[in-house]
């Protein structure tokens, strides 16, 4: 069996608006491995929630997913093995949420919005075994427990009766951890779940993120705003744009030899530790999704843009040596050669 | 680098001005005092800010750095006299050399103080009135200052606009026309309309996109060259800090726990609270990754209503002895201008950033 | 430390993203033109907003609108039934209805009305009719719509026990109906603004004493509570000094919701960033107030305000039905209604609680369209 969990293809999610259409989601496609640390990298507006809510069939009204395919290779229950595309599966339907939870679960940026003030800890990691596993009460109990020690809550036992008002946000963080993991997911997404925290808390659940995944094999998807997180975690990086893929490379690649200029500029952007160089931002801002400008979508801050090249038609994802790709006139074939090479 | 002799005198130490402070904080604390009832009996008091001695020079930039709900904030308003402290002093050295004490002005005496200190807030969303355009946000300290003449005032928003990036023309604009990072600049534009001393920047970068927030440091770092502006950086980020900032606080629970130079503190760290901070901050280099692995501090920050009696980090430093939970060490110099609270600082060598 | 400036600064200034409608209107369009914006887009209040126009204005001018006055009566046609209004006249077009011929059953003795179609009754605009004093002063005896000839009968919507013109009491009953809602809400607005303010911005004691005595008013039940104030008014007083009164009675249970959600908008404001800023700026108690906290929910204020008419409306005609409120002869649609308080009334000529009947629900649906609609476009800056 191969090592893909979970394969985007082209995958299109757009919002109806009154003001017209946003394309949230505009042609997608990436994959994500068994043990590996995707990060989906972007500023806001670019997509990267809208992308991971369309895995998990979560997209709200006015939103649809109106193109592309979301593989799944399904690793539990009686279709282990199988692939199955979740963009053809209804939202609410039966197997869709045998899926969430149980195969792919998520973690969200603040806890409390997917954690219930009303109930104590231990009966919503409880709630989230029983959902997908036929054991007897005791033994959910036992596996609760032995879930909120992994994610080193201090104290397990006496913490499965706390309510979450009564923990820190770091705690928080770590029982809604706990319960996406009470099935042992082949994938988890993380949508921005350190944003929140703190940096000494983040660096706590960053740690934690990087022992989970290797005691369990998971495969992660992990999107954040921040580049240092990504160089702590990610194996692999997808940088969005405007619901576009402009980057997708190993994360040392990212680092150290970025090739789209976008991804160089938000690199540039960031003050470097102990140097006091000025920084060199991006011009502009983020264009409003309704007036997207023509041809690269980011031409009109980038610094290399070409003149009657960039501003016109669609620009495709090129690919570059080892996996890399990247979605930039500077690398096709025809500016490539008569230009002078780049990289 | 660790456990240097005292008098050691960092190189950048010389950087700063040798003339009095411009503003001077001390012994200030802050304590929300909830009441309830007919009889405002006391039903909770929390303690913000406990005893904080700061100086910060003019034409510099002072970090303050810690995180959330350690008093930062508080802190900030408390020296913009948005609160009243409980006790302390904030000394202030006035255009015409006069030293005043702002934490004892009455209400009706703050407005000159208070144009002279002015504050930028995060969140650029719910700090500009949406019912106001860019012209009657940014004119309002005008007006409220004296200036009564319609065309002079509009002709100052204009020249604040470019000053800060933006288009005289956008004037009549309301804010819901503009990007997170413009609405900043207009929170900086108002923030400047009466030619202040001193600016506090509440988190002013927090809450933007990655390549805006660069623009703002730019920006900020522009205007302090330009208009000779003193900045006092509230921030969690201590990516900002190290770009921005040539003295830094940190603060813990209310109190400051070490002050120094960003160089020293950052090179040099002297209190294990800042150690604890500089090793979560994640590296910008994937090929640095193994080297963040001390994450020194156990646990989280305690609520400030049950601190531990002795020094505040006590119950989560590796270092802690029974001297540190009962006593608490005392903010004193332990080299040329660097600060730090305390009480094995000498002993202790600690990791730098 | 140094800070290197490149030669290739970029430029400082930013271009504007724009919204695809009408960026330029957009951007620099104030509060209440959003809010006028958005409500255009809610065609159910949109049209509640029609309806009410129509009807205000029907009621000003009721006395040239209505084919009769008030004390025009005529015993013949005790209960006369609603007539039928013809449009087209043999070949020819033009406005006609039938007499009635009066009948006494032999076996009841009841009298019962039949339409007398061998003769019509021409009908026109602007016609001539019994003489009224609009506003008491403007004379006239020009009625929009009426029979040609004066003193023909004319009952569109039937009549009542005197034989008078339903159609006509509802027209001018929507006067004391459609006012005493305006005016009692904006009583109850005052008292609220002021009481929510005051409980809101200071806090401590006074809010303490504001509220309990809100959790009081609003813990006595309504009906008794009116019975009670309304018996106080003397009897001797005229229509008008009564309807007053009712109005202030009215208003001074009503204020209490309104001075909560005043006093809650003023709690969450006071701790604003942008409140914060102005202060900081140099505005004072009474600025920040009026220039920056007010402004910010007079469009919420505005929309409760205009659900609470209704409520107003609905108080009266219970007031009046029960006998407590406005008696004959003053007419309000609540006055009109009790009038058709009996069993006679509803078999045998139904119409008397159908008109004011149906004036009540329409208006009473109206205001409640356009204050859904006001609501939702009340906070233009929510996203």
């Amino acid at each position: 069996m191969s090592d893909v969990i979970l394969q985007v293809q082209d995958l299109q999610t757009h919002y109806l608006l009154r003001d017209g259409v946003t394309r949230a989601v505009d042609g997608v496609s990436f994959d994500v491995r068994r043990g590996r640390t995707l990060c989906v990298v972007g500023e806001s507006g670019c997509g990267k929630s809208a992308t991971a809510h369309s895995i998990l069939q979560l997209v709200d009204e006015p939103g649809k997913i109106v193109g592309g395919r979301i593989l799944l290779h399904r690793t539990h229950g009686e279709q282990a093995g199988q692939v199955v595309d979740l963009a053809a599966l209804p939202a609410r339907g039966k197997q869709m949420r045998e899926i969430r939870g149980r195969e792919i679960a998520m973690v969200f940026q603040e806890p409390m919005t997917s954690l219930s003030p009303v109930h104590t800890v231990g009966d919503q990691v409880m709630e989230a075994i029983r959902l997908h596993l036929p054991l007897p009460e005791k033994q959910i109990h036992e596996r609760a427990v032995d879930l909120l020690d992994r994610v080193r809550i201090p104290n397990p036992r006496r913490h499965m009766d706390s309510y979450t008002f009564q923990l820190s946000g770091g705690m928080r963080q770590r029982v809604s951890l706990a319960a996406a993991l009470s099935c042992e997911p082949a994938l988890l997404i993380a949508d921005e779940p350190t944003t929140a925290l703190d940096v000494t808390t983040q660096a706590q659940i960053l740690d934690l993120f990087a022992e989970l995944q290797q005691e369990l094999d998971m495969a992660v998807m992990f999107i954040t705003h921040d580049l240092g997180v990504v160089a702590s975690i990610a194996d692999e990086v997808v940088v969005m744009y405007l619901g576009q893929v402009a980057e997708q490379t190993d994360v040392d690649s990212l680092f150290h030899r970025p090739a789209h200029p976008y991804t160089r500029a938000l690199l540039s952007s960031v003050p470097k530790p102990g140097t006091r160089t000025r920084l060199a931002p991006i011009r502009g801002g983020v264009p409003s999704p309704y007036d997207r400008p023509s041809g690269c979508a980011f031409h009109p801050r980038c610094d290399a843009m070409m003149p009657g090249v960039c501003d016109r038609g669609p620009v495709p994802l090129v690919d570059l040596d080892a996996g890399r790709a990247a979605r930039c006139m500077l690398y096709t074939e025809e500016v490539a050669r008569d230009g002078e090479p780049v990289r | 680098m660790a456990s240097p002799s005292a008098d050691t005198a960092h190189p950048t130490a010389a950087a700063v001005p040798v003339a009095g402070p411009l503003l001077e904080v001390r012994d200030l604390s802050m304590h929300f005092i909830k009441r309830a009832g007919l009889r405002a009996k006391i039903v909770s008091n929390v303690r913000a800010v406990e005893g904080v001695d700061l100086t910060i020079h003019e034409g510099e930039t002072v970090g303050l750095v810690g995180e959330t709900g350690c008093g930062k904030s508080t802190l900030g308003r408390c020296i913009v006299r948005a609160y009243e402290p409980t006790s302390g002093q904030i000394h202030y050295r006035r255009r015409d050399g006069q030293v005043i004490d702002a934490a004892k002005l009455r209400r009706s005496q703050l407005k000159p103080y208070q144009g002279e200190v002015r504050l930028v807030f995060q969140d650029p969303y719910s700090s500009l009135n949406p019912r106001m355009n860019l012209l009657q946000i940014i004119s309002e300290p005008l007006l409220l200052h004296g200036m009564t003449d319609r065309v002079e005032r509009e002709q100052r928003v204009a020249d604040l606009l470019t000053r800060v990036g933006l288009r005289p023309e956008f004037m009549r604009r309301y804010p819901h026309a503009f990007s997170g990072g413009q609405r900043q600049r207009v929170s900086i534009a108002r923030a400047l309309a009466l030619d202040p001393r001193l600016v506090i920047a509440d988190e002013a970068v927090s809450a933007l996109d990655v390549s805006v927030r660069a623009q703002i440091l730019n920006l900020l770092e522009d205007l302090r060259a330009e208009a000779g502006l003193t900045y006092l950086m509230i921030t969690h980020d201590l990516g900002v800090v190290d770009y921005l900032c040539q003295r830094v606080a940190v603060m813990y629970l209310g109190r400051i726990v070490e002050f120094g130079t960003t160089e020293e503190v950052y090179g040099n760290p002297r209190h294990p609270y800042t150690e604890t901070l500089l090793a979560a901050i994640p590296k910008p280099d994937p090929r640095q990754r193994g080297q963040r692995t001390a994450v020194t501090a156990r646990g989280e920050l305690p609520d400030p209503g049950d601190a531990p009696p002795g020094c505040p980090f006590s119950s989560r430093c590796p270092y802690a002895t029974d001297l540190c939970r009962n006593e608490m060490p005392p903010l004193r110099e332990t080299s040329t201008g660097h600060l730090a609270a305390c009480h094995r600082t000498d002993e202790l060598s600690l990791r730098p950033a | 430390m140094t800070v290197t400036i490149p030669d290739g600064t970029p430029p400082r200034t930013e271009p504007v993203t724009m919204s695809a409608t009408d960026p330029r209107r957009r951007d620099q369009a104030s509060q209440w033109r959003l809010v006028w914006w958005r409500f255009r887009k809610h065609k159910l209040a949109m049209a509640g907003a029609i309806v009410l126009a129509t009807v205000y204005l029907l009621a000003i001018f009721a006395d040239f609108v209505a084919p009769s006055t008030l004390d025009q009566y005529d015993t013949r046609y005790t209960y006369a039934a609603p007539q039928t209004v013809h449009v087209y006249d043999d070949g020819d077009w033009g406005f006609y209805t039938h007499p009635y011929t009066m009948q006494r059953d032999p076996d009841t003795f009841e009298e019962k009305f039949a339409v007398d179609e061998s003769t019509k009754i021409a009908l026109g605009f602007f016609v001539h009719g019994k003489p009224y004093e609009m506003f008491g002063f403007i004379a006239s005896d020009i009625h929009l719509f009426g029979p040609v000839h004066a003193g023909d009968p004319f009952y569109p919507l039937g009549a009542n026990a005197q034989g008078q013109d339903v159609l006509s009491r509802v027209l001018h009953g929507a006067r004391i109906s459609m006012s005493i809602g305006l005016i009692g809400v904006l009583l109850s607005l005052l008292l609220g603004l002021l009481l929510g303010g005051i409980s809101g911005y200071y806090g401590g004691a006074v809010d303490t004493v504001i509220q309990r005595v809100i959790e009081f008013l609003t813990s006595i039940p309504t009906i008794p509570l009116w019975m009670g104030l309304a018996a106080a008014v003397p009897p001797t007083w005229s229509s008008v000094q009564t309807y007053l009164a009712i109005t202030v009675i009215l208003s001074l249970l009503a204020w209490t919701d309104l001075a909560r959600q005043v006093r809650g908008r003023f709690l969450a404001m006071r701790h604003e960033d942008f409140v914060t800023a102005s202060i900081l700026d140099g505005a004072g108690p009474m600025r920040v107030m009026w220039r920056h906290m007010l402004p910010s929910f007079t469009s919420h204020i505005i929309a409760s305000v205009t659900l609470a008419v209704p409520a107003m409306i609905l108080a009266e005609t219970t007031l009046s039905f029960l006998g407590l409120g406005l008696q004959y002869p003053a007419v309000s649609w609540g006055v009109l209604l009790q009038e058709a308080q009996n069993l006679r009334a509803i078999t045998t000529a139904p119409w008397l609680v159908l008109a004011p009947g149906i004036a009540v629900v329409v208006a009473v649906l109206s205001f409640n369209f356009v204050g859904d609609g006001l609501r939702d476009a009340a906070d233009p800056y929510r996203q």
